[in-house]
């Protein structure tokens, strides 16, 4: 009895405290929803910054608080705690109700204990902590600061495209967010240690890797779509890796942010990729460079980088050191500056976070979206959970899952040709020609898989069609013969010697 | 009332209904819009033939599935034309057919009002305020971007007086030098009666050339313009060829009201060129040397203009994003299109190109092997009526005709011919 008195009383100091901050309240959600807190077979647990957690059922939520019904486990009393948004670290709703526990430290209100976080969800790890960043809240209260993050994830000019965002962009305006993060994770180069400590290594990058695409032109209507159509709307990039194309499409933005491990530059592939430089007349050369060149610079004057920055991340042979002026850097394409940034005639300029940040590239490092909302200005916010996820993420799984489709229907249509004689030639061949219909309506599904059926196995629409109706001949001649050979009374003749037409245009 | 009476009655209503608009007709153009009006109405056309909208004005006599005739004047002569419907480009009534039921207020007040074609009247557009006309320009040079288009425009717009303003929305990497003539000719022309403005999204070596011709040019944040370095089979102009084409290209800068040393400073990595501003007037002096206090292009870069670039040295208007942000550039209150019709020759003429770059190969291929089964007439007959598909294509798009190697078109009508004796023969 004496434990349960002094609960009660720990609880309304607590509570005391609390209420004379005079937050206003709203109704209870639970209530209006007719699943009353104590009959509820679930409850929501708040993790507190000062290690406390407490179990019970949320009533109210406002920008200012949250009015909960606080349950001791131990002694069964309830009461009603008004908790500020500054002092909880997470929220777990409708946990189900484990037994009640005897009485532990833990589970004191006012008494600060080593906390082990909320109780893991089924394989998953438990990796909670609690932070002192900013603070999420799951809501839907205007009056909080909203992030609205859009996915740039992949190959730059298959996974990531204009078209595909151009939903996300009615998303964006229909939710209004304080906010959009862009969250760029496009790496080119693998390993990683390709770009450290030396640079980028084109020769050692794996051919078949996917790297990004020289589709200026898309990129340009992507970088319209949010920075020009959404202008009213701030806006920046959070980088988790982004080297090669996708680091030239990021520096539109002027507003850059990096994951403390992220990569950031590797934009020889620009120079690399366009072969520019391979042109044997020293004028042509001149001219494809200049002109590839100054496609890609102007990404960056979108962002408000120097030309010189620029000229040094995108020509290995540029030197680059800068020198502070105030907050701003002064960048210098030779070795003259206060800070050496490339000395190397023989690679681009790359970045890690810590370089980026100290040398105002990016405004921040940031690990984790509270760290980064923290950095805005944000000491709570919300995500908004709009249609992103689905249009985006919903769009590459589709096309990468058609794309499989047709390097199985290539390889399918390769093994029915080899096995096209005999009596099973028409079969075989009718096999092989479904085999490349699916190929085509899949490429007219997907601007993406067409790209890469281009790319990886040199096949464009037209030749396609061009094979199908090969085949569609060659079946036609077939079945002619036999019908002539059947209607000659020699029956099962024919067709045997047809061999495996359209082999020299195989297109694998 | 019962049943079978108000069967009765309701089947009379939908015959009057139907007597009401007998004789009504309607053409689905081929932007999709529809024409409605009658028999006998008076119209004006535009028809698409080789690329080009050709005017015409007469009479509908017949309305088909796929086609219509009109009694009429076509190319200054009088003749009843039978018109495609996927051909037609524009279509609207100047008068309409006399008709029975003329006296219902209703039916007269409809048949008055001139059917249309175009999204101007939707309120989209707006033809009485100041305003521009856009063609977006994109493609290769030669190809999809050419001067038929920037012709077309510029006489539509000469429908609404002289003065009007122009913008070329640019984004190409250049192509054929033949072409880059034409522009020049047309825009030189276009000039002495429009005001004619480039926007900049991408403008490399021919296109740039294009831009250099215009008024005003301004860019896209994102713009870049530049590297008019002239080549053939990978091997840049030398000599006779280069000097030539530096003193065209430095003429066409300067006709534009630039330094040819611009030009030059882009055609020829080895030209140098540089600019002093005065800070009180903001003036420009360009140095073909690195003596000015801003070097643009040393001895071993070819001229490429950024946004920024292309601002602070004066080569470039301003910077424009976005419609509205152009429209204060161009002193307008805000942004207007008079009309579409730019963008709709643009759309056109780009779709046909990339269904002619489509349709082409595959014909080529046909040629071999399509019905070559059957042998004899009628694989001869095939290939009759693919020659003459491809015959067609250098009526409809003779650039990617060109470009793509297709044999010309006086060789095609020989082999046409051939083909026609050999099946005779056959016969």
């Amino acid at each position: 009895m004496k434990k349960q008195l002094l609960a009660v009383i720990a609880l309304s100091v607590v509570s005391a405290g609390l209420m004379s901050q005079a937050i206003a309240q709203q109704s209870d959600p639970k209530a209006a929803t007719g699943a009353p807190a104590a009959a509820a077979a679930t409850e929501d647990i708040i993790y507190m910054r000062d290690g406390r957690v407490l179990h019970g059922q949320i009533l109210a939520e406002t920008s200012r608080g949250v009015t909960f019904e606080y349950t001791d486990r131990a002694i069964k009393v309830t009461t009603k705690l008004i908790l500020k948004p500054e002092d909880i670290a997470e929220i777990m709703r409708d946990q189900p109700v484990a037994d009640a526990p005897a009485a532990s430290d833990a589970d004191k209100p006012g008494e600060v204990t080593a906390v082990a976080g909320p109780a893991p969800k089924p394989g998953v790890k438990n990796e909670w902590k609690p932070t002192y960043g900013a603070a999420r809240f799951e809501t839907a209260d205007a009056t909080v600061p909203s992030v609205y993050i859009v996915p740039m994830r992949g190959q730059f000019g298959t996974d990531v495209r204009s078209e595909v965002y151009k939903p996300v962009i009615e998303d964006i305006r229909k939710n209004k967010p304080s906010r959009v993060i862009i969250r760029i994770d496009s790496a080119d180069s693998f390993p990683p240690e390709l770009m450290h400590p030396t640079g980028y290594d084109i020769p050692r990058t794996d051919p078949a890797l996917e790297r990004g695409m020289l589709e200026f032109e898309n990129y340009r209507e992507l970088i319209h779509m949010f920075r020009d159509e959404l202008s009213d709307i701030p806006q920046m990039v959070w980088i988790k890796n982004s080297d090669g194309i996708s680091a030239t499409v990021a520096m539109a933005w002027d507003q850059m942010y990096m994951d403390p491990k992220a990569r950031f530059g590797g934009m020889i592939t620009v120079l690399e990729q366009s072969g520019a430089n391979q042109w044997a007349d020293k004028d042509v050369r001149a001219k494809m460079m200049a002109a590839w060149l100054g496609m890609a610079k102007s990404f960056l004057e979108k962002g408000g980088y120097s030309l010189e920055l620029a000229d040094a991340m995108l020509q290995p042979e540029k030197t680059l050191s800068g020198s502070w002026k105030g907050r701003e850097v002064i960048w210098q394409l030779n070795k003259d500056g206060e800070y050496l940034v490339d000395d190397s005639e023989k690679r681009t300029v790359n970045f890690v976070a810590k370089t980026a940040e100290d040398l105002c590239i990016s405004k921040g490092t940031a690990e984790e979206l509270d760290d980064l909302a923290l950095l805005l200005g944000y000491r709570e916010y919300r995500v908004i959970d709009g249609r992103q996820d689905d249009v985006v993420l919903g769009y590459v799984a589709d096309w990468r899952r058609e794309f499989a489709k047709c390097r199985e229907n290539l390889m399918n249509y390769e093994k029915y040709l080899s096995w096209a004689n005999g009596d099973d030639t028409i079969a075989m061949l009718g096999k092989a020609k479904r085999c490349l219909e699916d190929v085509l309506a899949s490429l007219m599904r997907y601007k993406a898989v067409e790209i890469r059926l281009g790319t990886d196995f040199g096949i464009d629409k037209v030749t396609l069609i061009t094979y199908i109706e090969q085949l569609k001949e060659q079946l036609r001649a077939l079945q002619q013969r036999n019908r002539g050979a059947a209607g000659g009374g020699r029956s099962g003749a024919g067709g045997g010697r047809a061999g495996s037409g359209g082999g020299q245009e195989n297109p694998g | 009332m019962n049943r079978m009476q108000r069967i009765a009655v309701l089947t009379a209503a939908l015959m009057l209904t139907t007597f009401a608009s007998a004789g009504q007709v309607e053409v689905k153009l081929k932007d999709g819009s529809r024409w409605r009006g009658e028999i006998n109405d008076t119209v004006q056309l535009q028809i698409q033939q080789q690329g080009v909208a050709v005017p015409m004005e007469g009479k509908v006599v017949k309305v088909e599935k796929d086609y219509i005739v009109v009694d009429g004047t076509y190319a200054g002569q009088a003749m009843k034309k039978t018109i495609f419907k996927t051909d037609i480009v524009t279509m609207k009534t100047t008068s309409a057919a006399a008709t029975a039921d003329a006296t219902t207020p209703e039916a007269s007040a409809d048949a008055s009002k001139p059917s249309v074609t175009t999204d101007i009247v939707a309120g989209k557009y707006d033809k009485n305020a100041v305003g521009v006309f856009v063609l977006p320009m994109k493609g290769m040079v030669g190809e999809g971007f050419r001067s038929d288009e920037i012709k077309r425009l510029a006489e539509h717009c000469d429908q609404y007086g002289p003065g009007q303003i122009i913008v070329l929305e640019i984004e190409s990497g250049g192509g054929l030098g033949i072409e880059m003539e034409k522009i020049h000719l047309t825009i030189a022309e276009i000039r002495k009666r429009h005001r004619v403005v480039a926007w900049i999204k991408e403008a490399i070596s021919a296109a740039a050339a294009t831009a250099s011709n215009c008024n005003e040019i301004y860019f896209y944040t994102t713009g870049t313009l530049g590297a008019m370095t002239g080549f053939a089979g990978g091997v840049s102009l030398q000599g006779e060829e280069l000097q030539k084409w530096l003193t065209s290209a430095g003429n066409w800068m300067e006709s534009g009201g630039r330094s040819r040393y611009i030009a030059e400073a882009m055609i020829d990595d080895e030209k140098l060129l540089s600019y002093d501003k005065d800070l009180a007037t903001g003036e420009v002096t360009w140095h073909n040397d690195k003596s000015g206090a801003v070097v643009l292009s040393d001895e071993k870069t070819n001229l490429v203009f950024t946004a920024t670039t292309a601002t602070d040295s004066k080569f470039a208007d301003g910077i424009a994003d976005t419609p509205e942000q152009l429209a204060k550039l161009l002193n307008m209150p805000k942004w207007n299109e008079k009309d579409d019709y730019g963008r709709k020759i643009s759309k056109e003429w780009l779709d046909l190109v990339d269904q002619a770059k489509e349709e082409l190969p595959l014909l080529a291929a046909r040629y071999q092997y399509k019905n070559a089964v059957d042998g004899g007439k009628v694989k001869v007959g095939t290939q009759i009526q693919i020659i003459k598909e491809l015959i067609r294509w250098w009526d409809r798009c003779p650039n990617v005709c060109f470009l793509s190697g297709l044999p010309p078109k006086e060789d095609l009508q020989r082999q046409l011919e051939e083909l026609k004796r050999a099946l005779s023969r056959m016969n």
